[in-house]
């Protein structure tokens, strides 16, 4: 055995191990620093050269050397060497310096099987549809570098194919221990981020803010409406509640940033306990109600998305006081949750704090900036008579007055307010919100901004709403006394067709629409086949979000339960079990039935081919007639087909019988001519279907 | 009371022995030796290579990640992985399975030298590749069965004159991905003739008083005519009396000096001065030289005589009578 494993590398092996390493490195590479990836190239080109014998392998000293350049560079590019990203780094470079040494089979058996765990750490970052697919063509080239070290005089067509044929046989198995493998959870909690910047709302909103997002076209999340979807008008998902500002960037009150000691203090939960209850009481017939499940992007967030007034179904996401939704961690994958919402009910929600608190806490201002909004919104408090006149002068302020809804706002200075108010006017939803916000304020109205999305596109498939980043959105809320919080959106007031149409619309008609994704789908939206096929893509995304991303143990409960009528222990084992051996012989059958034939040799089929062809001549061969009997018979009666018919079957007796001394590339170049001739041989003339004829006739 | 130690390594040594015996014992029933057998579930042996324990180590770690960081494409990657192992353990088993193995017999050669065994090979299409076949102890046979009927030659080296037997023989394959070996010991009932070492040693001259004066000269020639006997089929056709033919159409041959009877004994008496194992070592350099120059000969041993006679057949005798003279083994195996 040690005499077979210390055998060295032969035929195409190091060229195998060279391609799966490309391919193990490649989903890596948009992680990794190009140093990392230029050495691991390095010590690759090393390989090769040496394998074609113009360079050596490197000695002892100098496999010492790069070792210390690994941990160098990565040192160089994380300033650690521990932590996830520097360690999957370090896993590139020692699988490479493997590699670099590999010279008997026992190591190649070493390196391939240790490049499936490389190629897998690329996929901790990103679950996504096209990342398994690339995981399923990266397990076939691996495994056909298994093959080839295990069965080294494997031509390249033999081992991929071989490999191909493999895994696609191991994938019924797969989907049987994937679905029915019972889900165990984390043995340790291990927290990171991907590291990769994502696009997505921030917990601070500054002047241009959320226009940074009205240019990126991927998607936030989708939201799948038992029933009815809401209208356009009631499309204002609430993300987080910001209520703290400093003359120029709005953030989060530090009572709530993020769930904490809250949730478990007294205060909460009775609070939690009486919002339940305004909940279950509502029974306005005008109230609309909306149950509904979110498929989410990773935002690396922890917040969620809701409508007015929301609750969560289902466990680790809480409300907050704010009457919005976070989970108890970033997303850092795709995440499906469930919530129900009450919109348009005459009576407000219970609030968590006081109302003093409450209206200490949303009147505060900065002591000072910003001084003549401040003064100009005090004036036209006065002369409303009332926080609702007030609201509605507002309003109708930057109805009529010459303000712009725009992607494109000039920057403001320091006192951005007056600024924006008084001279630039053109704005995006952060502008005006903040604005609002902070003339409310200044006339002594509760106020705080609310960000997150407003709209959503109806999928044609499925009829889910599709909600972008580009719809990320603004607004106000007012605190008015027995209404409690009060949504106003100026923005409205300025473009109202953001509201009715969506932001894309909006930004449509002012040309400014994905400006930067000349390319996108959406910029072709009026194009129904284009829409459909982005819905279909969509669609599809969704779906493996769901079933495959998602899939978790509650899910494998209610199937086992759904289908079994159990999800015990007992249950999942014994169906695991079955499932097992059921989808292994049905592997086995059909693995018998594919090689049920002998496979006949390309020469043979083509052959078989140019007999179906002469055949609508009247001509078949007989059973007991060679190849060249059967071509001179040919030849008697129809000396017109002669030539061809010649050149034919000469070049096949050549092929099927000659000298087996014949080398490999004449042989090749024969087989070519071969298969041309027979390609172009033509079907008798005015014999239509003659395939149909021979087949009645056999 | 004296509690007696043995020494560790012989303890080993003996619960060795009778592990051994044992295990060849159950062999013994599961696969009783056959001049034909064929390999089935009960006849293949198969367990994860080293890679495979590797291989497995790796799916391992990936279900750890997979389910520490909730990803479900790394778990689907550990059960793909998990797949192909189930799967290698059926294509290793059926590339064994079904294989049919049949005693083809062997040449006699002599002692040190290399026994080769061949059997033949035969069973479904895809089965046999990435064959690895080899006696205990013997030099490993790579093949794959690329034809129905293929022949493979075991090597084995011959030690000692005699019947050499030497038993099961291993095959092993870890087709096709070398995670999995499957094996199995298998017994054809080989048993190859060793003949003594050939040597050439001079005849003592004293010989020549007890056999006569042209006991040594069994060289003398070739030319020297001496009679004519009935043709016996395999007779030469230059050794023909083709006159005699063309005049009475009967067939006679020419027996010339060197070729009669008499001359070309092989005795045992004649190397006085050998041992018992020299004396057979010379006589076996004699009957190759004979069988080389395709003379006839007889061989005289003390409890055996074979008369004047030549071809592969007597050849055959002879160098067996040599071989297994005053062995134990020599009456129970010759049949």
């Amino acid at each position: 055995m040690n005499k077979k494993n210390g055998r060295r590398l032969r035929g195409n092996t190091p060229y195998f191990l060279v391609i799966s390493h490309f391919i193990v490195v490649l989903p890596h590479i948009p992680n990794h620093s190009w140093w990392i990836i230029g050495l691991a190239f390095f010590c690759v080109l090393w390989r090769i050269f040496s394998d074609y014998g113009a360079w050596i392998l490197p000695g002892k000293a100098v496999r010492f050397f790069l070792v210390l350049c690994g941990f160098g560079v990565v040192y160089m590019a994380y300033d650690t060497l521990i932590g996830p990203l520097a360690g999957v780094a370090l896993l590139i470079l020692a699988y490479t310096f493997k590699l670099l040494e590999a010279r008997t089979e026992r190591d190649a058996n070493m390196v391939v099987i240790l490049s499936y765990f490389v190629m897998a750490t690329a996929f901790l970052f990103d679950q996504g549809f096209s990342k398994a697919i690339y995981l399923l063509f990266g397990s076939i080239v691996i495994s056909a570098s298994l093959i080839s070290v295990n069965q080294p005089l494997i031509t390249w067509k033999e081992g991929y194919r071989s490999a191909a044929f493999l895994i696609l046989k191991c994938l019924p198995v797969m989907v049987i221990l994937f679905v029915l493998v019972p889900r165990v959870p984390s043995l340790w909690n291990i927290q990171f981020d991907s590291q990769q910047a994502r696009t997505g709302l921030s917990d601070e909103m500054s002047p241009g803010d959320i226009a940074r997002l009205g240019e990126s076209d991927s998607v936030a999340f989708r939201a799948i409406f038992e029933g009815e979807l809401p209208p356009p008008a009631e499309r204002y998902w609430r993300a987080l509640v910001l209520d703290e500002f400093d003359g120029r960037r709005w953030s989060r009150h530090k009572g709530y940033s993020g769930h904490g000691s809250e949730v478990l203090s007294e205060e909460y939960q009775s609070w939690l306990l009486s919002y339940q209850d305004w909940f279950h009481r509502q029974s306005d017939p005008l109230a609309s109600h909306y149950r509904y499940k979110v498929v989410m992007e990773a935002s690396d967030k922890p917040w969620l998305f809701t409508l007015d007034w929301g609750r969560p179904l289902g466990s680790d996401i809480y409300l907050e006081p704010g009457f919005n939704l976070t989970a108890t961690k970033p997303i850092a994958e795709p995440f499906v949750y469930r919530a129900e919402s009450i919109s348009r009910t005459g009576q407000p929600p219970p609030e968590q704090i006081s109302q003093l608190l409450q209206a200490r806490r949303n009147l505060h201002l900065p002591d000072s900036g910003n001084e003549r909004s401040r003064r100009w919104a005090l004036g036209l408090r006065e002369e409303a008579g009332s926080d609702t006149v007030f609201i509605e002068k507002l309003l109708a302020h930057f109805e009529e007055q010459p303000f712009f809804y725009t992607l494109k706002p000039p920057l403001l200075g320091k006192d951005s307010i007056d600024q924006f108010l008084f001279s630039t006017r053109r704005g995006f939803c952060a502008h005006f919100a903040s604005t609002f916000t902070y003339l409310a304020r200044s006339a002594g109205i509760p106020a705080r901004v609310v960000v997150g999305y407003l709209g959503g596109e109806e999928s044609k498939l499925g009829g889910y709403l599709l909600v972008y980043q580009f719809d990320a959105h603004a607004w106000s809320e007012v605190w008015l006394p027995g209404k409690g919080w009060v949504r106003v959106d100026p923005t409205a007031a300025v473009a109202p067709e953001r509201v009715e149409n969506g932001a894309e619309d909006a930004l449509f008609q002012r040309g400014e629409f994905l400006a930067a994704h000349s390319l996108s789908l959406l910029r072709f939206r009026n194009n129904p086949s284009l829409n459909r096929l982005r819905h279909g893509v969509d669609y599809l995304r969704m779906l493996w979000i769901q079933k495959v991303v998602g899939y978790d143990r509650s899910i494998q409960a209610g199937l086992l339960q759904a289908i079994f009528g159990g999800s015990d222990l007992k249950t999942t084992v014994t169906v695991l079990a079955l499932g097992l051996v059921g989808a292994m012989l049905l592997v086995f059958f059909v693995d018998l039935w594919l090689n049920r034939l002998p496979r006949s040799s390309s020469e043979c089929r083509t052959y078989l081919r140019f007999c179906q062809k002469i055949s609508s001549y009247g001509y078949r061969k007989q059973p007991n007639e060679g190849e060249t009997a059967f071509a001179n018979r040919i030849l008697v009666t129809s000396p017109e087909l002669a030539e061809t018919v010649l050149c034919i079957t000469n070049h096949y007796v050549a092929l099927q019988y000659g000298s087996l001394d014949i080398d490999v590339s004449s042989r090749r170049r024969l087989l070519k001519d071969f298969t041309k001739e027979v390609k172009a041989f033509p079907w008798r003339k005015g014999s239509i279907f003659p395939w149909r004829r021979l087949a009645r006739r056999s | 009371m004296r509690i007696i130690f043995l020494p560790r390594s012989q303890t080993y040594r003996r619960i060795e022995i009778a592990l051994r015996t044992r295990f060849s014992a159950w062999l013994e029933k599961r696969i009783p030796p056959s001049e034909q057998v064929r390999l089935d579930h009960r006849r293949i042996f198969i367990f994860p290579t080293a890679n495979g324990a590797l291989f497995l180590g790796v799916s391992l770690v990936l279900f750890l990640a997979g389910v520490n960081y909730q990803n479900n494409l790394i778990l689907a990657l550990c059960f793909l992985l998990t797949s192909v192992f189930l799967n290698g353990i059926f294509a290793t088993y059926r590339n064994l399975s079904g294989l049919v193995f049949e005693s083809e017999g062997v040449l006699a050669v002599g002692v040190s030298e290399t026994l080769n065994f061949d059997l033949r090979m035969s069973g479904p299409r895809s089965a046999g590749q990435a064959l690895r076949l080899r006696f205990t102890g013997q030099t490993a046979v790579d093949t794959n069965m690329s034809v129905q009927g293929q022949r493979v030659s075991l090597p084995c080296v011959a030690t000692r004159r005699g019947w050499c037997k030497p038993g099961r023989f291993h095959l092993e394959s870890s087709y096709p991905l070398g995670l999995i070996r499957a094996w199995s010991w298998i017994d054809l009932g080989f048993a190859g003739l060793v003949y003594p070492r050939a040597i050439d040693s001079p005849v003592q001259s004293t010989l020549e008083d007890a056999t006569g004066a042209k006991a040594s000269g069994w060289r003398e020639g070739v030319d020297d005519f001496s009679e004519l006997r009935d043709y016996q089929y395999g007779d030469s056709p230059k050794q023909i009396d083709w006159k005699t033919f063309s005049k009475r159409g009967d067939l006679y041959t020419k027996q010339y000096l060197g070729q009669s009877g008499e001359s070309n004994w092989i005795d045992w008496d004649e190397w006085r001065q050998l041992s018992d194992e020299g004396r057979l070592s010379a006589m076996t350099y004699r009957i190759l030289a004979h069988c080389e120059s395709r003379e006839p000969f007889g061989l005289r041993l003390p409890n055996l005589q074979i008369s004047p006679y030549m071809g592969r057949a007597h050849i055959y005798r002879t160098l067996k009578a040599v071989a297994l003279f005053r062995l134990d083994n020599g009456k129970a195996d010759s049949a």
